[in-house]
């Protein structure tokens, strides 16, 4: 008795003739299909990257969650395509695309394999982003003081933007951090809580240098500068920070409350004939934000 | 009348919401408040909004602002300054850090999430419940989340609510009277759903 075949039809004697053609009709189906799929892998490669450059657009626009809504989709129809037909560029784009969404190892993974399918500035790519998970997997067991060297490393040497701006916020991070832990006497602890402010200060500064448009840094700024009881500059820092954009809802809400803490610290410090010009200047941006009062963001409903 | 529609929509969409949930969850009634106040503000994929959860609620620099910054919190809100009025007299800035932690995201950024989750405390004032409960309470509800991630059907059936929420126009009314009827409607669900 014949078995029925795998698709679950019965078996059928046919002529060699015909089973030979068929081999040859088989091999220019599996030919078509292959033509079909490479146009479909790069139809869906396209359009991964105008996906992807919408997810930017948006991000830019600091619109974060549709941004991180548009990079998940990106992140699916990339996957897909590489599925069908992997590529150097398709691994890349994943790997930008994960980097996006803070997936660090998978993004390390991705451009690992971009740069052995041919993507050659993928490779110092990973690197970078084994240092930083590194970095990061020592900071979480408590290894300060390794994991602020790999950083230290990162922000200075790093070619991978978004790895050196996560890279030295964790060091600012990491230094207010000692800063709030610190337990010494009073007089000792001054001088040792001016050290390690310095030090901060002129770690965001280099950044603030390299990249002088990034909003991220003049909001680090904006903190170290309030640590040091120096509002004036703090105000103005964090005032940049929000004019060049910032990149979360959360970090855009705390830089506005940075702001007013800064406005009220100098209303009780300044004196008269200052306060009048200080006063015109803050109001012409609060004007300019749309805020309802000088100390309430557009955002506050309580 | 637009009252008692609004409140037969609530009733309906916290229905909806609540079959995907455990009995008694305290992740529903804020996941609910939250995706209608996003749909609101519209914002456009709730779910991308939610898994970026964790990422919201671990500010670093929260935990690092300097004691002025904390000092001024406290001191700027009437309710904070009554409740925690004996810590600023002797300025115990460790207990004061430790409950901003959890109350500035909650009063500061005015996370809606959060507010909602605690809406609870909020309403009564209750600002050191929020502090002593913020981890345990917010582990429990981001875990419960988690675990809603494998029920696909979730987000689509938030962002029909949502969009339902939208096209009936009680997006045009002013927040703040949103906000105060959502949280009047959805708890009173909630009572009676506890009554019964």
């Amino acid at each position: 008795m014949k078995k029925p075949d795998s698709s679950g039809c019965k078996n059928k004697l046919r002529p060699s003739s015909l089973t030979g053609g068929g081999s040859g009709l088989k091999l220019l189906a599996v030919f078509f299909a292959l033509i079909f799929l490479t146009g479909c892998a790069s139809s869906s490669l396209l359009k991964a990257k105008t996906d992807y450059l919408q997810a930017e657009r948006l991000q830019r626009s600091l619109r974060q969650e549709e941004a991180t809504a548009a990079y998940k989709r990106t992140r699916q129809e990339i996957s897909a395509v590489i599925s069908r037909k992997p590529s150097g560029e398709a691994y890349l784009l994943k790997g930008l695309t994960e980097v996006n969404l803070n997936l660090w190892e998978e993004a390390e993974n991705s451009f690992r394999l971009a740069a052995s399918l041919g993507e050659d500035k993928a490779q110092a790519w990973a690197e970078e982003l084994r240092l930083f998970g590194l970095a990061r997997s020592f900071e979480a067991q408590g290894w300060t003081e390794t994991s602020t060297r790999l950083y230290g490393i990162l922000a200075e040497k790093g070619k991978y933007q978004p790895v050196v701006r996560a890279s030295v916020g964790r060091l600012v991070d990491l230094r207010l951090k000692a800063l709030v832990d610190f337990s010494e006497p009073l007089e000792a602890a001054q001088k040792e809580k001016n050290k390690i402010l310095a030090e901060a200060l002129k770690m965001v500064e280099r950044a603030v240098e390299q990249e002088p448009a990034c909003g991220y840094y003049h909001y680090l700024l904006a903190q170290v500068l309030a640590h040091q009881k120096d509002y004036n500059q703090s105000l103005e820092e964090a005032v940049m920070a929000k004019e060049l954009g910032l990149p979360s809802e959360e970090i855009w809400r705390d830089n506005d409350l940075q702001i007013i803490f800064c406005y009220e610290q100098l209303e009780k410090s300044l004196q008269p004939a200052e306060l009048t010009a200080f006063r015109a200047r803050y109001n012409s941006w609060v004007k300019k934000w749309k805020w309802p009062t000088e100390t309430t963001p557009d955002w506050k409903r309580s | 009348m637009a009252g008692k529609k609004l409140e037969t929509f609530l009733k309906q969409a916290a229905g909806v919401v609540q079959d995907f949930f455990p009995a008694g969850s305290p992740v529903f009634i804020p996941l609910l408040y939250s995706a209608l106040v996003w749909a609101v503000k519209r914002k456009g994929d709730l779910e991308a909004e939610v898994s970026g959860l964790k990422l919201w609620l671990e500010p670093e620099i929260v935990n690092n602002k300097p004691d002025e910054f904390i000092l001024d919190f406290f001191k700027g809100d009437p309710a904070l300054t009554g409740t925690f009025s004996l810590e600023l007299k002797n300025r115990e800035i460790k207990s004061l850090r430790q409950a901003f932690r959890a109350l500035y995201p909650v009063k500061g950024l005015e996370e809606p999430f959060l507010q909602s989750l605690f809406s609870e405390e909020i309403a009564k004032g209750d600002y050191r419940l929020i502090a002593a409960q913020f981890d345990s309470r917010l582990r429990l509800a981001l875990d419960e989340i988690k675990a809603t991630e494998k029920q696909l059907e979730l987000w689509p059936a938030l962002k029909d609510i949502g969009e339902n929420f939208l096209s009936l126009g009680w997006a045009l009314m002013a927040e703040p009277e949103l906000r105060a009827r959502l949280k009047a409607n959805l708890e009173k669900n909630e009572q009676t759903e506890e009554e019964e």
